[in-house]
């Protein structure tokens, strides 16, 4: 399949050459009729839910852009293809863009880990700029894959961010406790390899089904006289963290990483949960400046945007951006204006750039404080805008 | 390449005596911690591993107890603490592992020069006004002043760096100004062969998010200015990248439009370096790198670039406008693909507790940042643990969080009034002393003063105005201080007032220097003083149209000029504009903001105690060729043999004391050999401890054997090559019988150096 890629595009280019000698005409021979996009969402199975969400940011996105005229003169148009978040299903849809991009001038998704692993190697492999929306698991995109690139922060960035924040907060004596989840303790190793001393890591417990109880746990951890302490895992058990904590004395800083960002974290925490921090991923719940975004999607969906629906938005914006700037939908001209800083390539949370190993640059870490039993805004972690 | 010749040798043995009997390996100690580790080696890689190896066993001895006891709060904690100090370790030893796996040297075959560069053009010398004993020897303008205009004579340089390529053998020299960022092969190091570069074009970002972006260089008619222009630039020579601050009067803009940053440049194949990352940054006119290049220094410039109109320029508002220039900006760049900048500046409060304009951070030989701007000199801690002079509690230093050293404001010629707002201190040199230099801590003065040498402060104060002129005080100048006094935190002192001329904190200044009435001058010609370097007790300056410099600053309190070389116009001729210049393996490098680079050669001896760096920036290894004589070329084909040249120390087994008996008042004897092979015409084995905290003598954790440690200083000297020569070393420490002595083990890494002044 991938010779018959190669064949093809060898075809396109000699009929392309044939065209004539202006550089334009071709552009115009591609460009006849709409710009296509393709969208890989789960339709269908368990996290339909999901792939309804992103299709429907993609939507508000090519609206927009088609009501200012769309991308290069052509109106904008979405082709969706189901990948269901199944690595066997994806692989079959992302071939589905391997014969000429399938006429797409770029590609997004990516919703869930295994699926987008699967999808990148395949839709990479056509040269056609793919925007990963969603997936946040490391190792996805690197420098082998030249024409993808990933739109959500990394779990490396994840702990890249909580050192940060630690060093923020001014923390001096740290205490990790972490699950028994893959995810949870990555994210742990991670962030205490990025230390170096500073703060001191005092302490290092897992809570596991088999264990001490968590009040043991929020003991030991408290003799260990830490300033702060940081929870990596899920958010029903960081919400009995922070309660075992304070009721045996804790009188420190917590934070937690962003998969307490969930309603379990709040009950299971109840009162002692105020003050307590979560680096979560900016939504358009949790991001006030993402409330133009909400509302434009409320107004056309009569519902409240996901997560995939402001990423999906932000990658058509991006894909559009990268056309309009390089004036051609050249997938290498695009890529190379999607590494480029450029004030006007932003989201909700500022400039969208990616770094040499196609990760943001600027991941998309906030800061949410509990207050009155709520998740609150508190700030972006981002540093561009100190520039 | 024979900068092996000359080269400076250490190698470091940890010396250990024991309250105990000696263990197979010793237990960790503040000198194997992390932070206090200016660099990764191979040594510091197998330390790590060894002891996360041990942290390990007792972690897992701790888990196994809490496990048997699950509810049990105390053995819980004990094994959270011991897999805390586990999983640092086995953290450490990774980070280590990969910093050291980051090392590299550079591309192994050389290169091709990229064909979109234009060919390199030679600006001639000629009637050059200079002394007899400092020659001109060749010069190369690199990448054009602006890249619009590739037929332009004209090289724009604010600075220049070196770099070694182990995969080569030989030096590459990086400059960088308006047209970018250039970079020269030093094969031969006569004669510069420009090799490749980042054109001011390729630099460009559409960045300016306060105005307009920064405009493609293509128009042949434009004057627009590209790069501004990264004078001091920084590289991290173990990893091969450059770093260029980016000042926001780049590419035609200006205050406070203009965006400030950090480009990170990869530059393994010097021909052909690669942009890896722009990163704004609140900062940039010059950058440093602290700690092995963990970490980048940016600073500058005067402006506070608070406002723009009446918008605040950053949106963190990081920037205030009650200041009168920007401080230190830290950015983490271990991760390149993801620098990080901190909001908190460092060295804020620098003129009499008013945050100022920072222009400069130079670290010297023992690894102290030092920075230079309005209110003076300041040097600072960035690793290990000291005491902090202005609380009194010893901590750890760290890149975003240091501790004060010792400095202070700098007498200069403004009035009062006028005092840190026209002449500003650009750049300084703190003098050290390295184990090598066994030669007396102080120098005495013609006048029968005795000053310490670790006092002496070299700066340069900035003005830039002609020579005649007298306003500001007059043009910059050279001036030699004195940190005596210095080192309580007084330059920290909260009741400080810079708008109080009775409240300001002034250290003493020695000596100045100025080019005006001294042979060679161009009274009329701009004169101020600039980024400058020192070998011995040899100052090398750039003095704008007054050009190179060399000073003699062996006595403090009267500086003697001693060489001088400046290029006048002429038809075909551009004059000197000298920015900086280099000593450099045996040659001195002029970066010229009109010439390019010139390359000079100094011919009188230099006085003084040649050190093993010649620090400026970062005080990077790949600046430290200390040779000083000329550089001979081979001639003739005959038969003959030829010597590589070689410096080389082995170490034997690591000295041991055994177990010190506490109550009991003896001398206690350890010995190890060495093995010395060297080619050179004389050689000096010395060992020292370059420790910080407790020098001379052994610790254990917080606690310092009271007698120093006997055996340090100068093993052995040779007048002569030696080959497989074994000195025995040996060492002696005092127990007496009131010594309090702790459990554990007393120990301390020490340094091996064998060196030349006679390659």
């Amino acid at each position: 399949m991938r010779r018959s890629a190669i064949a093809l595009a060898l075809m396109a280019a000699v009929v392309v050459a044939g065209c004539g000698d202006k550089k334009d005409k071709p552009e115009a021979a591609q460009l006849k009729g709409a710009v296509a996009i393709g969208v890989l969402a789960p339709t269908s199975g368990t996290q339909s839910a999901r792939g309804a969400d992103l299709i429907d940011g993609a939507k508000l996105a090519a609206g927009e852009l088609n009501a200012k005229g769309g991308v290069l003169g052509h109106k904008v148009e979405l082709q969706p293809v189901d990948d269901a978040c199944e690595p066997y299903i994806a692989y079959e849809s992302a071939k589905t863009f391997v014969t000429d991009g399938g006429g797409a001038i770029g590609v997004i998704g990516g919703v869930c880990d295994e699926v987008a692993e699967r999808e990148v190697s395949t839709v990479d492999a056509t040269e056609k700029p793919f925007l990963v929306t969603s997936a946040t698991a490391d190792g996805i995109v690197s420098e082998k894959t030249p024409f993808t690139f990933q739109m959500n922060g990394t779990l490396y960035q994840q702990a890249l961010s909580s050192v940060f924040w630690m060093n923020y907060e001014e923390t001096e004596r740290l205490a990790v406790v972490q699950d028994e989840s893959a995810e949870s303790k990555s994210i742990a190793k991670q962030a205490i390899g990025l230390l170096e001393g500073q703060p001191k890591l005092v302490s290092l417990q897992t809570v596991e089904p088999k264990g001490p109880k968590v009040k043991t746990i929020a003991k030991a951890a408290i003799a260990a006289k830490p300033d702060l302490v940081l929870w990596t895992g899920s958010a029903q058990g960081g919400g009995e963290l922070v309660a075992a904590l304070r009721e045996a004395g804790f009188k420190g800083k917590f934070t937690a990483t962003a998969a307490s960002e969930a309603p379990e974290f709040l009950s299971a925490a109840g009162p002692a949960g105020e003050g307590a921090t979560v680096m979560a991923t900016g939504s358009p719940q949790n991001t006030p400046t993402a409330e133009t975004f909400r509302a434009a999607f409320k107004a056309k969906f009569n519902r409240e945007p996901g997560f995939d629906a402001q990423q999906a938005y932000d990658a058509v914006q991006v894909l559009a951006h990268a056309a309009n700037r390089a004036k051609s939908t050249d997938s290498a001209k695009m890529v190379a204006k999607l590494t480029e800083l450029d004030p006007k390539f932003s989201n909700a949370l500022g400039v969208v750039r990616f770094a040499p190993d196609h990760t943001l640059l600027y991941d998309n870490r906030v800061i949410l404080k509990v207050k009155d039993g709520k998740f609150t805004w508190d700030r972006s972690l981002r540093t561009d805008s100190l520039g | 390449m024979r900068s092996a010749l000359g080269a400076l040798l250490t190698a470091t043995v940890l010396m250990v005596g024991s309250s105990t009997a000696l263990a197979a390996g010793p237990p960790a100690t503040p000198a194997d911690d992390a932070a206090t580790q200016a660099k990764t080696t191979a040594a510091t890689v197998a330390r790590a591993k060894e002891i996360a190896a041990d942290l390990k066993t007792a972690s897992d001895a701790a888990a196994a107890a809490s496990a048997a006891d699950p509810d049990n709060v105390d053995k819980r904690a004990a094994a959270a603490a011991a897999l805390a100090k586990y999983a640092t370790a086995d953290a450490d030893a990774n980070a280590e592992q990969k910093s050291l796996e980051g090392v590299n040297g550079g591309v192994a075959t050389e290169g091709s020069i990229d064909p979109k560069h234009p060919a390199d053009v030679h600006n001639p010398a000629a009637g050059a006004v200079k002394s007899d004993n400092i020659e001109w020897v060749s010069n190369s303008r690199g990448l054009p002043n602006q890249v619009q205009k590739p037929t332009n004579a004209n090289g724009n340089y604010a600075g220049a760096t070196f770099m070694h390529y182990e995969g080569l053998g030989y030096d590459f020299m990086l400059g960088d100004g308006t047209g970018g960022l250039s970079i020269w092969s030093l094969k031969d190091p006569e004669k510069p062969l420009f090799v490749g570069g980042v054109n001011s074009n390729d630099l460009r970002q559409p960045a300016d998010a306060h105005g307009p972006e920064d405009p493609l260089l293509t128009d042949p008619a434009s004057n627009t200015r590209g790069f501004y222009e990264g004078e001091n630039p920084t590289v991290d020579s173990r990893r091969k990248l450059a770093y260029l601050a980016r000042d926001p009067r780049s590419w035609g803009a200006g205050h406070p439009n203009g965006r400030t940053g950090l480009y990170i440049i990869d530059v393994k194949d010097p021909w052909k370096p690669k942009v890896v990352t722009y990163h704004w940054v609140p900062a940039g006119h010059t950058a440093t790198c602290i700690n092995d290049c963990r970490y980048i220094w940016s600073v500058g410039p005067a402006n506070n670039g608070s406002k723009v109109g009446s918008t605040p320029q950053d949106v963190a508002g990081v920037l205030h406008p009650e200041w009168s220039g920007v401080p230190a900006f830290v950015t983490d760049v271990r991760d390149i693909n993801h620098p990080y900048t901190y909001a908190k500046p460092v060295d804020a409060g620098r003129n009499n507790n008013k945050t100022a304009y920072t222009h400069s951070v130079d670290v010297d030989q023992h690894g102290l940042a030092w920075t230079s701007g309005f209110g003076g000199v300041r040097g600072y801690y960035t690793s290990g643990k000291h005491l902090d002079p202005t609380t009194g509690v010893e901590r750890q230093a760290t890149a975003t969080d240091p501790i004060p050293y010792a400095g202070g404001s700098v007498p200069s010629l403004e009035t009062p009034a006028q005092y840190a707002q026209v002449s500003l201190e650009h750049n300084s040199y703190h003098r050290t002393q390295a184990a090598s230099d066994t030669s007396s801590p102080t120098v005495t003065t013609a006048s029968g003063r005795t000053l310490n040498k670790s006092d002496l402060q070299y700066v340069t104060q900035e003005n830039v105005i002609t020579c005649t002129r007298t306003d500001g005080g007059g043009p910059g100048r050279f001036v030699i201080a004195n940190l005596a006094g210095s080192y309580t935190g007084k330059a920290w002192d909260p009741t400080l007032d810079a708008a109080d001329p009775n409240k300001r904190y002034f250290i003493e200044k020695l000596d100045d220097y100025t080019p005006l009435g001294q042979p060679g001058d161009l009274p009329n010609g701009s004169c101020s003083a600039h980024w400058f370097t020192v070998q011995g007790d040899m100052v090398a300056i750039g003095f704008y149209a007054q050009g190179t410099r060399i000073l003699d600053v062996s006595d403090p309190t009267d500086i003697k000029q001693s060489a001088y070389l400046r290029i006048p116009s002429a038809t075909g001729q551009l004059a000197t504009n000298a920015s900086a210049v280099y000593w450099h393996n045996g040659y001195l490098y002029v970066a010229d903001y009109t010439r390019g680079i010139d390359v000079l050669r100094y011919k009188d001896p230099i006085k003084g105690v040649v050190q093993p760096k010649v620090c400026w920036n970062a005080c990077d290894d790949s600046q430290t060729p200390a040779k000083t004589t000329s550089v001979t070329t081979p001639v003739g084909n005959g038969p003959g043999g030829t010597v590589p040249a070689t410096l080389s120390l082995a170490l034997g087994t690591p000295a041991a004391f055994g177990a010190f008996t506490p109550g009991l008042a003896k001398e206690y004897t350890a010995s190890t050999d060495a093995t010395v092979i060297s080619t050179a015409g004389d050689a000096t084995l010395a060992v020292a401890d370059p420790s910080t905290t407790a020098n001379g003598h052994l610790v254990n954790g917080a606690f310092v054997l009271p007698q120093p440690l006997q055996g340090l200083g100068t093993v052995k000297t040779y007048t002569g090559p030696v080959s497989n020569d074994k000195p025995v070393i040996t060492f002696k420490q005092a127990i007496g019988n009131t010594d309090a002595l702790r459990t554990g083990t007393y120990s301390k890494t020490l340094t091996f150096t064998l060196s030349t002044s006679n390659p």
